[in-house]
């Protein structure tokens, strides 16, 4: 496939850069231009009792680490629209977009508000599918106002030539809370990130990602949780599966910025090892300027427990039947939370169709 | 009686901020020309091709640029810092030799008891010059060697040139290039194969002119299956100018040597600690670092393990403690190349009074690292919200047999804890104070009794029977 | 008649967020005497205990806490042990790279205010750790770190015996301890009590309180003291429970 004009965005930076020869300090993806052919807008399908119109909502703004993929999205996208959910609403049917990358099209690049009226609740599910020559710039910006809550579950699926840059921006008000869910199952290069500001007092905020690296799919991601609210509490759990020669990057970050006084905060991060051939990179970032507060990460990394293969493997499963198995076991607390059973299943089929390597 | 003081007070300073008259016999002029260079080198009387190595780091540090990461050293001017002083007295074997002013500093320092006492040799490094050095005879006996750089450039040629700058290239960043230019002073030790070095050598740096830098060279070579403890403690009285410390150190652990590495790092509070350490460990080999940051203005310091052999291990344990005016910046960094090869490091950090402690480390697992493990454990106490604490650790794994774990924390001293500690009759500040001993225990234990006495002196922590 | 050395005056007390615990209690502990307290869940018998220990935690919104003739009700933790009051927690804090030896050696040292002969204190402390059944590599484990349940009471009672305080109150000691535990503690409890120092026992159990000689007991129900009375009140509620006790509505 002849790619269109490409620009290299340079994104996904660590907050605080470390040594050079790491390599991690930051990512690089190859976007193609806008102008071979119409922008496609998003599919988005609205439950009763949602509005959508033009963006009028102050915005949150982004980390430096984030702002080259945000200035893209903006920049190579239509007008953005604004989800609003209004005020001590319950909203149970998911907010769904959709957008679905066709061979011949350009870069798909958009920017979609969420605004969360106080009281109110409603999920909304992103889902990434195709593959096109340009690749896809998305921007997805939610603000939580007072005791709001806010699920936001973005699945990408994309083709396995597809490159992908995406950055979500959410902010949570006093009480209100905001649960972000990245399944990254797709494409060739990605770049995700993720920056939370828990700002309003006793707000909390939690980001749990899951992803499977296969082929030689190239993932990055950028995850950011900031304390700045007191008694604000939030957790970045990750659950990964490196196969075949993939390659993935984590920078998570949890920064407790002074004044956060009794803040919470844990990251923890399992990667499954299945091939001799991955690289695994993780930099799990503590930054601490407020005293009362407690930070915690783990990270651990390995292959499939040996004794669980042979248990499994002494019941009758082959050897890959049990390590896919064991891979579905390590993402299961985190596919729980995807609300949707249709979604759902399709990320298990998907999981299940990368692994069976046979 | 009165009853001791106990509280987490600053590093004690008073007695190391000493200034003695200039007392120096000689001083380069400031800045760092290709002339001075060459005038070093002459005045050591060094063999060629040492002076080649010097005139190419020169290059080199002309050519690199500054970090691009870390605290910034915008109050380091190089035209300022007068690289090399040499204090006025020859090198002799004894104590009683030195000049008056010098006996005394030491003697403050404690030092000739602590050779006495339990110590081999001691070399006492002041300004640029190694001024003292001694070695039992028992050790010359077994055949090792344990003299001064410019010493075993001469005598020990061969070996100082197999080694010397080739783990830690002046290629690498400025300051080691800078360090290749216009090194002086620091220990070489060589032990044979199969000794064991029964008591710990220790050598003990100073810095004394104002505006000197200092670049001791520390090289250690460990003959397959010996045993050597090797002990670095370094102070400095404060100062207006700014002082530079961009030493190195390079350990070779052949197979199935092992190593331990121990520093106090109690430089005052104008120095910029720029140092570099690192180790390559053959197989079967063990390096172990114990590591306890304290003083300086700003240090940037990461000993580094690099697992060769099969089977090669390496375990660090460090304790920084950062106050008013501080960026410490320390870490590790750790590189497995070879199978069945381990690596463990447990650091430990406490930042007051606005001090800025940095925890900065790299675990690299290459391919060809089958079978190893890795386990990382950081914990950081903070006092106060004028303070900061950051980790900022990374993880590069190129297999996946490789058992890798890493665990952090963060947060201050439980008020439980506190509580729990009052209630048996200790003040608060007493509390406090018992717990910081408590958090760094885990270096204190791994040093010799002289240094942990010293160590908790540097917390100010008076407890009676505080260790063991 | 024995001198006072606890005096608890028409206590009111609450958590920091407000919410109140203890309504208008009173209590007189003398020298040589051992009270227990008894109650149901909620009663408020731990905020006691820590409330006379002066735990930050809680405020003091009415009343007095007098202890050998001196108003504490002010005073702080550390001031409290100096003056002879020792707690023996519930669930004791474990404090890491600080040896049980030396800790207690510092405890002791800050309570009677003069410095310990090293070789007198540590024989002293073998033949308590004896008493108490404690293998003597306890001495050298960093305090409480990893101990067992059990292991952690047995910690408390020695640190009882070597600060040998004026008032020893016991939080629930003898909870989750086997048959043999209790005995131990109970040793060790019988080898402190004197004619001169006084106890407060707060338990759930009999199994302690078995062969104590009991001075008083006090029935604790929403922060106040329903009932006083002596051992016979024990059996009542291993028989009954404290269904009596709670038909009063509580006090606002």
């Amino acid at each position: 496939m002849k790619r269109a004009d490409t620009m290299n965005l340079k994104t996904n930076y660590m907050q605080v850069p470390t040594w050079s020869w790491l390599k991690i300090n930051s990512a690089e993806v190859a976007l193609g231009n806008q102008e071979i052919e119409e922008q496609k807008a998003p599919v988005i399908i609205l439950p009763y009792g949602v509005q959508m119109g033009p963006l009028t909502a102050a915005v949150p703004q982004p980390p430096e680490s984030l702002a080259p993929t945000v200035k893209a999205a903006r920049e190579s996208g239509a007008a953005p629209k604004q989800i609003t959910i209004p005020a001590e609403q319950t909203i149970i049917e998911p907010i769904r977009i959709q957008i679905d990358l066709k061979p011949g099209d350009s870069l798909a690049a958009e920017h979609v508000h969420i605004q969360a009226e106080p009281g109110s609740s409603a999920t909304v599910i992103v889902q990434l599918t195709g593959e096109n020559l340009g690749g896809h710039c998305g921007l997805i910006t939610c603000t939580a106002e007072e005791d709001a809550r806010l699920h936001l579950i973005k699945a990408q699926m994309l083709g396995a030539g597809a490159t992908h840059a995406h950055v979500i921006l959410g902010e949570a008000a006093a009480g209100a809370d905001l649960q972000i869910l990245d399944v990254e199952l797709g494409g060739a290069t990605s770049a995700s990130g993720c920056n939370i500001r828990l700002r309003g007092k006793e707000s909390s905020g939690n980001l749990d990602c899951l992803y499977l690296g296969s082929g030689s799919t190239t993932l990055d991601l950028n995850y950011r949780i900031a304390y700045e609210g007191a008694l604000t509490e939030g957790d970045i759990t990750v659950r990964g599966a490196l196969a075949d020669e993939s390659r993935k990057t984590l920078r998570s970050t949890l920064d407790f910025i002074t004044g956060a006084a009794g803040a919470k905060g844990r990251e923890d991060e399992a990667v499954l090892a299945l091939s001799d051939k991955v690289r695994n990179l993780s930099s799990p970032l503590l930054l601490c300027g407020e005293d009362d507060v407690e930070g915690q990460h783990a990270t651990n990394t390995g292959r499939p427990d040996q004794e669980k293969l042979f248990y499994l493997m002494s019941r009758g499963l082959t050897e890959n039947e049990a390590c896919r198995l064991i891979v579905e076991a390590s993402f299961t607390p985190i596919l729980d939370k995807v609300a949707d059973e249709a979604l759902r299943d399709t990320m298990i089929q998907r999981i299940r169709e990368v692994m069976r390597r046979d | 009686m009165e009853r001791k003081r106990t509280q987490a007070e600053e590093i004690e300073r008073t007695l190391y901020d000493i200034r003695d008259p200039e007392n120096t016999l000689y001083k380069v002029e400031s800045g760092i020309t290709e002339e001075i260079v060459r005038d070093i080198s002459a005045g050591k009387n060094e063999p060629g091709w040492m002076l080649d190595i010097r005139l190419d780091s020169l290059k080199k540090f002309y050519e690199l640029d500054m970090p691009k990461w870390g605290p910034s050293l915008h109050e380091l001017d190089m035209s300022q810092i007068v690289t090399y002083v040499r204090p006025n007295a020859p090198m002799t074997d004894n104590w009683s030799e030195l000049p008056e002013d010098i006996v005394r500093t030491f003697d403050r320092l404690g030092i000739p008891k602590a050779e006495q006492e339990s110590l081999s040799g001691v070399g006492a490094q002041y300004d640029s010059e190694v001024v003292y050095h001694s070695i039992q005879d028992e050790l010359l006996a077994q055949g090792v060697v344990y003299t001064d750089m410019d010493t075993a450039v001469r005598v020990y040629e061969d070996l100082v040139r197999d080694h010397f700058m080739k783990l830690l290239k002046n290629t690498e960043h400025k300051f080691l290039a800078l360090h290749g230019a216009v090194w002086s002073g620091g220990s070489f030790v060589y032990v044979p194969d199969g000794v064991e070095v029964a008591m710990p050598l220790q050598s003990y740096f100073r810095l004394n002119a104002p505006g000197a830098g200092q670049f001791e060279h520390t090289l250690i070579v460990c003959g397959k299956g010996s045993k050597t403890h090797f002990i670095e403690g370094c102070s400095a009285p404060r100062y207006n100018v700014v002082n530079l410390h961009a030493g190195a150190v390079e350990l070779y652990v052949n197979e199935g040597a092992t190593l331990r590495y121990s520093t106090i790092e109690n430089w005052s509070r104008n120095m910029m600690n720029l140092n570099s350490k690192r180790a390559v460990v053959e197989k079967d080999g063990t390096i172990e670092w114990v590591s306890g940051t304290f003083g300086s203005h700003i240090t940037m310091l990461y000993p580094m393990s690099v697992l060769k052999g099969e089977g090669a291990r390496s375990e660090f344990t460090g304790v920084t403690f950062a106050s008013v005016g501080q960026e410490l910046d320390t870490g590790t960094k750790v590189t497995h190349l070879a199978p069945n090869t381990s690596s463990t490091i447990s650091s430990k950090s406490i930042s007051k009074d606005g001090g800025k402690a940095i925890y900065r480390s790299s675990v690299r697992i290459a391919p060809e690292a089958k079978n190893s493990k890795s386990s990382v454990v950081c914990e950081s106490l903070m006092m106060d919200s004028d303070s900061r604490s950051d980790t900022v650790p990374v993880m590069d794994i190129q297999t996946d047999d490789a058992d890798i774990g890493h665990e952090a924390k963060i947060g201050r001293i439980s008020e439980e804890s506190i509580f729990y500690l009052m209630t048996r009759g200790l003040t608060e500040e007493e509390a406090k104070a018992m717990i910081v001993r408590g958090f760094v225990e885990p270096v204190t234990k791994e040093l010799p009794l002289e240094y942990a006495l010293e160590m908790n002196r540097l917390i100010g922590l008076e407890l009676e029977g505080s260790i063991g | 008649m024995n001198r006072e050395l606890l005096e608890v005056k028409e206590l009111t007390a609450a958590l920091e967020t407000g919410e109140a615990i203890l309504h208008g209690l009173d209590l007189n502990v003398g020298a040589g005497e051992t009270h227990v307290i008894m109650g149901p869940n909620g009663a408020g018998k731990s905020t006691l205990a820590n409330v006379i220990m002066g735990h930050p935690n809680y405020h003091v919104t009415g009343g007095s806490v007098w202890f050998d003739g001196a108003d504490i009700t002010e005073e702080r933790a550390d001031r409290r042990a100096r003056r002879g009051i020792f707690l023996s927690f519930q669930s004791p804090e474990e404090v890491d790279g600080v040896s049980l030896e030396n800790f207690l050696k510092t405890a002791k040292s800050a309570v009677t205010g003069a410095p310990l002969k090293a070789f007198a204190f540590r024989k002293e402390l073998a033949a308590m750790m004896q008493t108490l059944e404690m293998d003597s590599s306890y001495a050298g484990r960093y305090l409480n770190v990893g101990f067992s349940g059990g292991e952690k009471k047995k910690s408390e009672i020695l640190q009882m015996l070597a600060l040998n305080p004026k008032l020893a109150i016991l939080d629930e000691t003898d909870s989750g301890l086997d048959v043999d535990a209790v005995k131990i503690v109970a040793r060790g409890v019988d080898q402190y009590k004197n004619d001169e120092n006084a106890l407060l026992i707060i338990s759930h159990s009999t199994r302690l309180l078995r062969d104590l000689a009991i001075d008083r007991v006090h029935i604790l129900v929403d922060g106040s003291v329903r009932e006083t009375g002596g051992r016979e009140l024990i059996d009542e509620v291993n028989q009954n429970g404290f269904a009596r006790f709670l038909s009063r509505t509580a006090p606002v």
